[in-house]
């Protein structure tokens, strides 16, 4: 009686001993009070976002002595050193001034929770508000290249070179927007044109291959969609980019007497409802293209409410209706007309809609425990109108996630869920078909002292093909943070992925230009092993050189039984397990500042091995449709309000593709390096935004896909004004 | 002096920018493009037909001399459209048909020439269609070319 006396005082004394830090959170320029600014208590797993009033609370904190960073995109980063922490709350208020410099300094995609960059296990790019704005993005793969490793082929995005070119299906990047995965389930494709741009608040890209946390097609990466939150006050947001297409170079390429043009309005509104929130968003895309099946027509209404009920219960609902018109095109009528269509097809097109609806509710059982409840509807309708080839696909997606994060003590978290997701797709090409995953996934991330943090995970997936199990796969990772100083940090990880065939993989029929697409019922998953090793400087500096960041890692992925478009020796394709692979490579990007903020650059290289291997780990071939290196480059500046920026973009010649082959006696299907040169202007005119940008300036033709003419050199203006 | 330095860095990167050539760039091609017509009844050993550019003559050895080829038309087809991609010099242009599966002749190409027997036939019924045609840089010569078979 006297011990269970004993340990009840014990527990008692203990969880009295607990305490609290509060504060608010505003702006040092006109003192409102900032929604949704994270703050962290460093060296811990605690820490929240402040409310709609600029205050948070941080409970269970034992006594002690506290660093708490703050930090918001747009806003200097703000650490508060020495917080005293005993019985009573301890209360700061903190001002945060505005950095139009700032990328985010937290992110959430890495382990599924709030996580300083500097402490990631894994390589990761984050592309902020700035990048989008400054570009005049209206697809963010436009932002995306510039980030190392990340590059497209025909607007399908690779990561370190997963990706080569699959004729549109089968995509080893995982897309999700707010958290939850968006692909198609047929052709698993990304549709980048119905991300509603406007509205993003930051992108994250995971480099680092694996499936842990986020299973199949997330071998090759990751890209986690954050769109914004209402602000605090309401406002309506206006944005019009219109723009112009120049006439080729060459007298013998015209093919149309009028110039192209194309133009892009969004219109948003967003309002503080009670506790909640929303917006909503209506987007036109109009554009001639740069060739003559190019064209685009396309409407897109977005909407996100985000539901405050208490401290302790949180929602919201995300939903996106696209339907859009779009010109159909193979290749190009030949190389002497590269911008013109093959006789027959120029009137050839697609048309769809795609409704895409997500939301999550989150449970704060209680400052260390969170569950969170995510489902998705995606329902995808397309039908082409071709005159040699008709096809019609009618789709629908499920999917639930169910999400317990959980902090054990102040130095170790472990995150696990439970994932089920269907699909149904009816479609001329492929007949009609079922699929079924289930999947399992835990992952702990355990501090070691004040500067390590490793963390372990693993993913168990099942995967039913017209209720037939098609496969089971195991994926673990294990990775680790040093973080030596505030402005250095180490990291390392190993990891396994997988990624099971597309239904478009497996049993397309169809005719696609000269090449006849048969099906490929017995294709398997392919499987891949990742590592890497980085490192990260940042580097506050002085007024030469301020907010010097630097990136740098060296990584290895192996991935067997790879999925490639093949075509036989009768000249017709089937995708296979064909090959197994090697991709070893670097990546280094360096942003900062020069001359007091005068000069802003970032730069950003990757060199990629790409080999196909044998079974005994010999190289056979290079992989199709990869840069061996590429480099992008961004110098800026700001000079009496006027911003001015220019991007230089190089990617080596593709050294080895499927379809057509060079014929050096012709100079038939040549391929060449590409060099793209981009500029813009913008300033701020009486509260209204104007940017202005030329593409490509300097007119640099090249195919990244045979047969495909790149972009053609474009000018815009935009503009954009909040009321 | 502040302003003086702005400047010139920015006019310096606008320089070096505008001074850097693209020697890569893809240019203007040289070729011949046209439509090709059937008249007649295709034959039974013909599969398909296509039009061939050589840079030598030789009827014994005709891969000697293959240069590029047209996308074939197949049996029973009537019209087509061709273009070939040639550097700039001379060359025989004629009309070919396939004796075997296109297909499976454009996947096994390299072992036909290897072999220098290819599985073609001159179609010199109608000699016209041998023509002799000389390409400047960057030219493309259009010529419609109709092929005659037996009615």
């Amino acid at each position: 009686m006297k011990i269970k006396l004993l340990l009840i005082y014990l527990l008692l004394s203990i969880l009295s001993a607990q305490s609290s830090i509060t504060g608010s959170v505003t702006r040092s320029d006109n003192g409102e009070p900032l929604l949704g600014v994270n703050v962290l208590v460093q060296n811990t797993f605690m820490g929240t976002t402040t409310g709609i009033d600029g205050q948070f609370t941080i409970d269970q904190l034992n006594p002690g002595e506290y660093t708490l960073v703050i930090s918001m995109i747009g806003f200097k980063k703000y650490i508060e050193r020495g917080i005293i922490v005993s019985d009573e709350i301890s209360h700061i208020d903190i001002q945060l001034a505005q950095d139009v410099l700032s990328a985010p300094h937290v992110v959430v995609t890495a382990s599924r929770q709030a996580q300083d960059v500097m402490e990631l296990p894994v390589s990761m790019s984050v592309i902020g508000p700035r990048q989008i704005r400054d570009r005049a993005v209206v697809n963010l793969t436009e932002a995306m290249k510039y980030e190392p490793g990340v590059s497209t082929v025909r607007g399908q995005l690779k990561i370190r070179g997963a990706t080569g070119y699959t004729l549109g299906t089968g995509d080893r990047t995982l897309l999700m927007i707010d958290g939850v995965p968006l692909l198609g389930s047929g052709a698993g494709n990304i549709t980048w044109t119905m991300i509603p741009v406007s509205e993003v608040d930051h992108v994250e890209i995971i480099r680092s291959g694996g499936s842990a946390l986020y299973g199949s097609s997330a071998l090759g990466g990751v890209v986690n969609i954050l769109t914004k939150n209402a602000p605090a006050k309401p406002e309506t947001r206006v944005r019009l980019k219109s723009g112009v297409y120049s006439e080729p170079k060459y007298r013998q390429w015209e093919w149309r007497s009028q110039p192209g043009l194309y133009n892009y309005l969004d219109l948003t509104h967003s309002r503080p409802i009670g506790n909640h929130s929303a917006w909503i968003r209506f987007h036109k895309a109009k554009s001639d293209g740069y060739k003559r099946q190019g064209w685009l027509d396309a409407n897109n209404i977005t909407g996100k409410v985000k539901f405050n009920f208490g401290e302790r219960y949180n929602a919201s609902l995300f939903a996106n209706y696209y339907a859009d018109k779009t010109a159909l095109a193979s290749q190009w009528k030949n190389s002497a007309n590269p911008f013109s269509s093959p006789s027959g097809e120029e009137d050839d097109y697609t048309e769809g809609t795609k409704l895409h609806l997500n939301g999550f509710f989150n449970m704060i059982l209680s400052d260390k425990t969170v569950i969170k409840l995510k489902g998705s509807m995606y329902d995808v309708w397309w039908q082409s109108h071709s005159a040699t080839n008709d096809n019609g696909i009618d789709e629908q997606k499920g999917y639930g996630e169910i999400l317990i994060s959980t902090t054990l003590g102040q130095s170790t978290q472990i995150t696990a869920g439970v994932v089920g997701q269907t699909a149904k797709i009816r479609a001329r090409v492929y007949g009609d078909h079922s699929s079924l995953s289930m999947a399992a996934y835990i992952q702990a991330q355990q501090r070691i002292g004040k500067k390590l943090t490793l963390n372990t995970g693993a993913r168990m997936e099942t995967y039913f093909v017209d209720d037939e199990k098609l496969d089971e796969s195991l994926a673990p990772q294990i990775a680790l943070n040093f973080r030596m100083f505030d402005w250095l940090s180490f990291r390392s990880s190993v990891s396994s992925g997988f990624r099971v065939p597309a239904i478009a993989e497996m049993y397309t029929r169809t005719q696609l230009n000269i090449f006849k697409v048969e099906p490929n019922p017995d294709l398997i998953a392919e499987r891949s092993q990742a590592g890497e090793v980085g490192m990260i400087v940042k580097l506050p500096g002085n007024k030469w050189i301020s907010d010097m960041t630097m990136d740098v890692v060296a990584f290895k992925s192996t991935f067997d039984q790879l999925i490639v478009a093949n075509p036989d020796d009768k000249g017709i394709i089937h995708f296979e397990n064909l090959t197994d692979a090697r991709i070893t490579g670097l990546e280094v990007g360096a942003s900062g500042a020069l001359f007091n903020q005068m000069l802003l650059f970032s730069i950003a290289y990757t060199n990629l091995d790409p080999e196909e291997i044998d079974k005994q780990g010999n190289a056979i071939d290079t992989l199709a449709y990869r840069f061996r290196n590429t480099l992008v480059t961004t110098i800026g500046t700001r000079v009496w309000g006027v911003t001015a920026s220019i991007d230089y973009r190089y990617m080596s010649r593709i050294e080895r593709v499927k379809l057509f082959q060079e014929n050096p006696f012709t100079g038939q299907d040549k391929r060449v390096p590409i060099h793209i040169w981009n500029a813009g202007l913008g300033s701020q005119i009486r509260g209204w935004d104007l940017q202005f940008r030329v593409e490509n300036m300097f007119q640099y033709y090249y195919t990244e896909l045979e047969r495909n003419m790149g972009d053609e050199r474009h000018f815009s203006l935009t503009i954009g004004k909040v009321f | 002096m502040k302003l003086i330095c702005k400047l010139t860095i920015i006019f310096s990167v606008f320089g070096f920018i505008w001074s850097c050539e693209s020697p890569d760039s893809l240019e203007p091609v040289a070729g011949v493009e046209g439509k090709l017509f059937i008249e007649g009844e295709w034959p039974d050993s013909i599969q398909a037909v296509a039009l061939i550019v050589l840079n030598s003559l030789d009827p014994g050895n005709l891969a000697a001399g293959l240069v590029s080829y047209s996308t074939p038309m197949l049996s029973p087809s009537k019209k087509s459209e061709y273009f070939f991609q040639l550097e700039p010099g001379f060359y025989f242009i004629a009309g070919a048909g396939l004796t075997i599966d296109p297909g499976i002749f454009f996947a096994k190409i390299d072992s036909f020439m290897a072999s220098g027997n290819l599985p073609i036939v001159v179609l010199d019924k109608t000699p016209h269609l041998q023509r002799v045609i000389q390409l400047e840089d960057q030219e493309v010569i259009e010529i419609d070319q109709t092929i005659l078979f037996s009615q």
